[in-house]
């Protein structure tokens, strides 16, 4: 490691030598920012993981400051939002920062994993890191639905009565499991305590030590790049990658101006449209939880859509709730279903470029399906690209073994 | 400009507007623990009807999560008022909390109605009250006033504090006013309804 | 980057942004349905608006999250012309807006309480409210003597009717200028 010939000392400060002298700090710094050597080509697809951990530390910030004005009971929740929309000084600044954030935590995740898909950032010896970020995913998922039910308008209420539901589409122990998730006979004020508690410490621990351990991962291997190489394969005299920079003070230098443009455009959204047209606010929630009338169309939030779009589109529901456990889970097996070896697509074949763009239509359009009513023609489609959905998964170790590559080159293309 | 002067101007320009950008972000996150419309709501002046009140007797209300309490004092009270004026700590209210009208021996607007916080100002325990001229646990010389149960303290008929005792300063006046005869507005001062 | 890139990425960002603007709940107009046009800057309009919400509305509906204070300040009022004009119950300005009928009564009167307005823009757009309030029409079945064109077998009366006429007359130069 160039870091064992230390030539200069880290810290001139006396108070942080001290410190450095009981505690691994000098080392943490030198191993993941000073010394940590990333490609020097990285585009915009490589903001996305920043801008999760940014967005992150948002939502666990105002997260924290609803939760000192929020009440989780079901006679008080709905009230208690209301109370930190209108009462409490910069309430609603809370509120409409935590609601925003969770659709661009989606925005971004969505950005983030397609990047993967793009460079092979999924392929050997990476798949650890895929596989923790996939379990990220899924907490996130979990954190979200969590997080809607809190404010116990009509739209959570209904909302947890179907997701709830589907788990009694499983044979045997459906409705034993329930009745266990509920914690009582129907979805109640004793739910709702209990989605609280899940929502605001089991789910952000469990999301924090994944980040941590996604990180380490990561830093351990090396981050990949827009052309697929590993730049450690290329080092100079002193042992540094010459495709590389590190990444304190240059990518954080460079992510520090799109965390800011970034900013802008989350701001414009919580200043101007918090709601956007009903989107990441959903005007059924606007009324108070009503066991008696359900919502008009139950949609859940855009991020879901998708999946919803394929449970619909199967006529049996236990099996359309397994097709949709299946539709998040297929990403899982990306590092094995893919036979390429050629990690980034600048250099694969056709045949990849053709399905993942029929994969982004089939899921975009998967989405918009999934907030429509599932009759006609919007069903008909939804099942077309249900099929489409599961056959680039399906069919990847087939198609990806045909691919012609391009040569792959020995350093990374760096436009100047 | 050199590299290194560029290098040190744009490093400085980016953690002085971070700077900023963070006081700016700070803002809402500690204003939001400032009390909310509902808790100024429910902290508004309060209205009383004085007229029902005996002579001699006292009515507490709360205000402010507070207890304040309004005694009626009556003729013979009034007559003994500076009675115990040397045992007190700060008879003219030097260092006590009460608006500026109450700075007089009968802390108050109209002398004939005390309104005081019934808050003992040592540790925040209700002083009970103890009217009765020498009786058997106050001792011979008592006049009239009240007593804190939790570690002692004593205070005259006008809410000021004995000497000797634990608590350091007079029962605190809260702001208050009459909007008539019979009505007495707990939580605005004079100035503030006129502003 | 290739021109045909830049179509193909231009043709992706097009679609994608024609399908969240759909998938929002934009205000689709629908039979005669006209545009609230509020102008929330203009307060002289919105004090009228408090004068015929206190006046008219009040008697029945609450506004349980809305302060008389807060609204006071949003509208442009002082606390006297609050007191004066618009607190005729015996509600300190920083209560909220909530002695109206009781919910027995309502439900037992007229079926069906009338309910909170706080947030009845929010679940319901203006332009939901804006028609409703106008297309009331006589109907011999209802217990109230009229129907809603926008909400159909309502069990609130038509309380505007007593300015039916005039605005009548207004909506005639409303639709005209948005031809």
């Amino acid at each position: 490691m160039p870091s064992d010939n230390k030539q200069e000392v880290y810290f001139s400060n006396p108070m942080l030598k001290w410190v450095d002298e009981r505690f691994p700090l000098s080392k943490v710094l030198r191993e993941h920012a000073t010394e940590y050597y990333a490609s020097k080509n990285f585009n915009i697809w490589y903001i996305f993981g920043v801008l999760s951990t940014v967005v992150l530390v948002l939502m666990l910030l105002t997260g924290i400051f609803l939760t000192m004005n929020y009440k989780p009971s079901a006679a008080e929740a709905f009230n208690s939002v209301e109370y930190i929309m209108r009462s409490v000084e910069y309430g609603w600044l809370m509120r409409y920062m935590h609601s925003t954030g969770a659709s661009f935590f989606f925005i971004v995740l969505y950005l983030h994993m397609f990047r993967g898909m793009l460079y092979g950032s999924y392929k050997n010896p990476r798949e650890l890191i895929w596989l923790l970020g996939m379990m990220l995913y899924f907490c996130l998922m979990a954190e979200a639905f969590l997080g809607y039910i809190l404010p116990w308008g009509n739209m959570s209420y209904w909302a947890a009565q179907v997701i709830v539901n589907l788990f009694g589409t499983i044979p045997f122990i459906g409705d034993t499991l329930v009745e266990w998730i509920r914690g009582d006979y129907y979805i109640s004020d004793i739910t709702l305590n209990r989605f609280f508690a899940l929502h605001v410490i089991a789910v952000p621990l469990a999301i924090l030590g994944l980040v941590f351990a996604h990180i380490v991962a990561l830093h351990h291997i090396g981050s990949n790049n827009p052309d697929g190489i590993e730049i450690k394969d290329n080092k100079d005299a002193q042992g540094k990658p010459i495709d590389g920079v590190a990444f304190h003070p240059f990518h954080t230098s460079k992510d520090l101006v799109w965390i800011t443009i970034f900013l802008i455009l989350y701001f414009g959204a919580v200043f101007f449209a918090p709601e956007m047209g009903g989107l990441f606010l959903e005007v059924d929630n606007f009324e108070p939880a009503n066991p008696l009338k359900t919502p008009e169309h139950i949609v859940p939030s855009w991020y879901f859509t998708p999946y919803y779009a394929i449970l619909r589109s199967i006529p049996d529901s236990l099996l359309g709730f397994i097709a949709l456990v299946s539709a998040v889970l297929c990403f899982v097996f990306l590092p094995w279903l893919d036979k390429c070896k050629v990690k980034s697509i600048r250099y694969r074949g056709w045949q990849y470029k053709v399905a993942l763009a029929i994969f982004v239509i089939s899921f975009v359009s998967l989405g918009y399906l999934g907030m429509q009513p599932s009759s006609g023609i919007y069903l008909i489609l939804a099942r077309l690209f249900t099929v489409l959905y599961f056959s680039f998964f399906l069919l990847m170790p087939f198609y990806t073994r045909l691919e012609k590559t391009k040569p792959v080159p020995d350093r990374v293309v760096y436009k100047k | 400009m050199s590299k290194l002067g560029r290098r040190k101007f744009l490093s400085i320009a980016t953690s002085v507007t971070g700077a900023v950008g963070g006081i700016f972000a700070l803002t809402p996150f500690i204003s939001s623990f400032q009390p909310s419309k509902r808790a100024k709501a429910l902290g508004a002046a309060i209205k009383i009807n004085i007229e029902k009140i005996e002579p001699g007797s006292i009515v507490k209300v709360i205000w402010k999560g507070m207890p304040v309490w309004i005694l009626h004092r009556s003729e013979k009270m009034l007559d003994k008022i500076d009675s115990s004026i040397d045992e007190l700590r700060d008879p003219n209210s030097e260092l006590s909390v009460q608006p500026n009208f109450a700075k007089n021996t009968f802390r108050s607007i109209k002398p004939e109605y005390l309104v005081v916080e019934g808050v003992c100002t040592h540790l925040g325990c209700a002083p009970i009250e103890k009217f009765a001229i020498a009786p058997a646990d106050m001792g011979p010389d008592w006049k009239g006033g009240f007593f804190c149960p939790c570690h002692g303290s004593k205070f005259d008929l006008s809410g000021r504090v004995f000497a000797g005792v634990p608590a350091p300063s007079n029962l605190r006046i809260p702001p208050h006013r009459y909007e008539n005869e019979t009505t007495l507005i707990i939580g605005e001062n004079e100035e503030e309804e006129n502003a | 980057m290739k021109i045909v890139n830049k179509v193909i990425l231009l043709s992706f960002f097009l679609s994608l942004f024609s399908v969240v603007y759909s998938a929002s709940s934009v205000e689709k107009k629908s039979n005669d349905y006209l545009p609230a046009l509020n102008d929330i800057t203009d307060s002289k309009s919105l004090q009228r608006g408090a004068r015929n919400f206190f006046n008219y509305c009040a008697g029945c509906h609450s506004l349980k999250y809305v302060r008389y204070n807060q609204m006071a300040k949003d509208i442009g009022i002082s606390e006297e012309q609050l007191n004066s004009y618009l607190i005729f119950t015996g509600a300190a300005p920083q209560d909220v807006i909530s002695m109206n009928m009781l919910e027995e009564d309502g439900n037992r009167w007229f079926g069906k309480a009338p309910p909170d307005l706080s947030m009845i823009t929010r679940v319901n757009s203006n332009t939901y409210v804006y028609n409703f309030l106008r297309s009331f029409y006589p109907d011999k079945d209802s217990p109230t003597g009229v129907n809603n064109k926008v909400k159909d077998g309502t069990s609130m009366p038509n309380i505007l009717w007593v300015l039916q006429d005039e605005m009548e007359r207004k909506n005639l130069i409303h639709s005209f200028l948005i031809l």
